[in-house]
Order: C-alpha cells, then structure tokens, then sequence
C-alpha cells in the first residue's frame, strides 16, 4: 500500500501564503482554523541574518501521538498512512491537540463570521462554506488536514500543492523508490521536522540552501 | 530651471533624504510590500487580513534589533515614527535582524481609515503620511516623488 507524504522545498518557498489561503477556500476552514499553516522564521544575525518561511500541515505520521492517547478509538490511520477523524466517535476531548508536538490539530466550537459589522444572515459564500464545514466537520470535534483525500481520490492533488505558484510542495507515494518525492528526499537530502519526537512524520523539507 | 537632473542616460542622484544632517533623523523609512497583497485594494479582505495578523511583521513597525536595542525598544512597544516636518504615525514596534541598522521598514498600503472597509480599517501604519511631497522632493524630470525619507523614532508615552 501506499504511504502518501509531502516534500516541502525550503529553498523555493517564499512565503506568500497562497496553501494557507487555498487551503481554507478548498476545505472551508472557519476563521482561525489553518489546516495548512506558514510560519515566518528569523535565523542569524545581521548581517548574516536569514529569513525562512516554515510551511507546515499535518505530518501524518507512521506512529501518530495523537491517535495514541485517543480514548474513543475517533483517531484512525487508514491503509494510506493518512490519519483521519471519526466525527461520530470524535467527542471533543482535545487530547489528541495536546499531543500533537507539531500543532496540527484543532477545535472549532462555533461558527465566527469573518464580516462581525454586517447585518442581517451570512453572505452567500460564508453560508456556503458553513454549510460546507458542517457536513465535512462540524463542531467540537478534533480536525485536520487529510492531504485532501477527497481531491486525492479523484487522481488530483491536494489544493496546497497544485495552487503552490513556487512549485515548492510535492505530494506522492514515499514507499515508491522511483516516486518524485522519495527522489528528492534521496538526491536533495530531505529530512523531517523534529525527528527526535519519535513519531516519524510523512511530510519531509529540503534544505534552504 | 535646474537642469542637473536632464542627463543623456539614466543616471542617479542623491535625493535630500541623503543630505540630511541633522542627527536625530537618524534612520532611512522606506516601505514594502507583502507579497500576499496587492496595491492598496485587499486589505480589506479578511483572509488576507487573519494572515497579517498573524504575520510577526506586515502590521509592526520594523527596524534592525541592534539599534532598537540601542534606542532602549523592545518587541511591541508602541512608538512615534517622525518625519524632520513633525508628521509622524505611531504603532508596535518590532526587531528584526534582517534589517540594515539605518533603516526602518513599513508594509505599504496600510493604516486604511475609511469606515467603509472595516477589516482594513486602522490596521498597519500608512506610510505616506511621512512621504513629503514638495518640489525638492519631487523629481523634476519623471515627476517622481521620493520614497525614501529621513525618520527618528521614539517610544510613545501615554495615549
């Protein structure tokens, strides 16, 4: 079976937000829920000073923490590696954002609209994400990036990485040795965030410089 | 009529921002541009507002950390940027290595006012408001105006 992963291109990211924002408009993300997530970084001094853009989603990881302290058995892996959430055994313990060491999960309890100043119902298209978030997620439960398995399903990649105007985001298989992304992890020397959290994450970054 | 400016090809001049001599307008503002905006008209766009927010430097006031260090600043403290014409524009101050220690950088396009577009509204600091627009600040040859401007900076007290 597969195991889907990322390979994020530091060298080529240059932070213009573009998977946060395509993110929310594919997934319908309330306000304040980033599934695909960019953070800014400073390294060094000037005038040797770096600054680097950390783009983040969920890791996937082989051996997620979140799924391990679960207690109803909501966090579940299926045969791709994708760690998904049951919404129906999910009941908003917040357990699994605790462990989660990258941040990747989070909790929507209410509907906030963007527009507080406006009067009357929502305007067509936040209705249409609400509406759009309540079949897909829904409240006080548990979410998070699934590298768009929907999108995925269809032959199509995830909206972070087919919108990436750098080309700096590769999705692919990283059991397949001939795949893209196992490629450049070999020949670029990719490497994971934090490996020292011991839960081997599936999405990889390729130096800098 | 002054007909310095009227070269056969392109060249540069020092524009009075260079020339200024008096020490307490120390520092060279200049603005910049997110790459995620686009002129003047998304700021108003929530989205891209919940990034700027977020963002450790679209809606800061940025200069080298040295010398905000020398000027007794700190990250978030709330200051007065002023031109050598007494305009000045105040907001949250942030330290950042990967800026020369002369100069301070402001994202540009921002510090809308109209009530009209309430994301965007008061957000940022309008960098323009330091920009001096009078002839000596003008280019006689393209009608350019000076985007650069000689600044100092200290700590707001008070309201």
């Amino acid at each position: 079976m597969p195991r889907y992963g990322f390979v994020i291109d530091l060298k080529r990211c240059y932070g213009c937000y573009t998977c946060q924002v395509v993110c929310k408009a594919s997934n319908h993300t309330p306000k304040g829920i980033d599934w695909a997530r960019c953070v800014p970084a400073e390294a060094g001094q000037f005038p040797a000073a770096l600054r680097q853009m950390i783009p983040l989603v969920c890791m996937q990881c082989a051996e997620p923490a979140c799924m391990e302290v679960c207690p109803t058995g909501a966090t579940l892996q299926d045969e791709n590696g994708i760690v998904t959430v049951d919404k129906e055994l999910c009941m908003g313990c917040k357990y699994c954002i605790m462990a989660c060491p990258y941040g990747a999960r989070q909790t929507v309890e209410k509907w906030t609209t963007y527009f507080p100043d406006a009067e009357g119902d929502l305007d067509p298209y936040e209705a249409h994400a609400k509406n759009a978030w309540e079949q897909k997620s829904g409240y006080g439960m548990a979410t998070k990036c699934d590298y768009c398995m929907d999108r995925v399903s269809e032959g199509r990649q995830p909206a972070c990485v087919e919108a990436c105007p750098a080309k700096a985001r590769y999705f692919g298989d990283l059991e397949d040795p001939e795949s893209e992304v196992s490629i450049l992890i070999r020949r670029e020397r990719g490497f994971q965030l934090n490996p020292e959290f011991g839960t081997d994450p599936s999405c990889y970054y390729l130096p800098p410089r | 009529m002054d007909w310095r400016f009227y070269t056969p090809l392109a060249e540069w001049f020092p524009c009075p921002s260079h020339e200024e001599t008096n020490p307490d307008f120390d520092l060279w503002a200049f603005s910049w541009r997110p790459s995620f905006h686009t002129q003047s008209s998304t700021q108003n766009n929530p989205w891209l507002d919940e990034i700027s927010v977020n963002d450790p430097f679209v809606y800061l006031i940025q200069i080298n950390a040295e010398t905000g260090r020398k000027k007794g600043l700190k990250d978030r403290d709330i200051v007065y940027v002023e031109n050598k014409l007494g305009r000045k524009i105040k907001g949250p101050v942030k330290l950042v290595e990967g800026m020369h220690p002369e100069q301070l950088g402001i994202a540009g396009c921002h510090g809308h006012w109209a009530r009209g577009i309430p994301i965007a509204r008061g957000k940022g600091q309008f960098f323009d408001d330091l920009v001096i627009t009078d002839k000596e600040h003008t280019d006689s040859l393209t009608q350019g105006s000076d985007a650069c401007v000689k600044v100092k900076i200290y700590k707001a007290t008070g309201r």
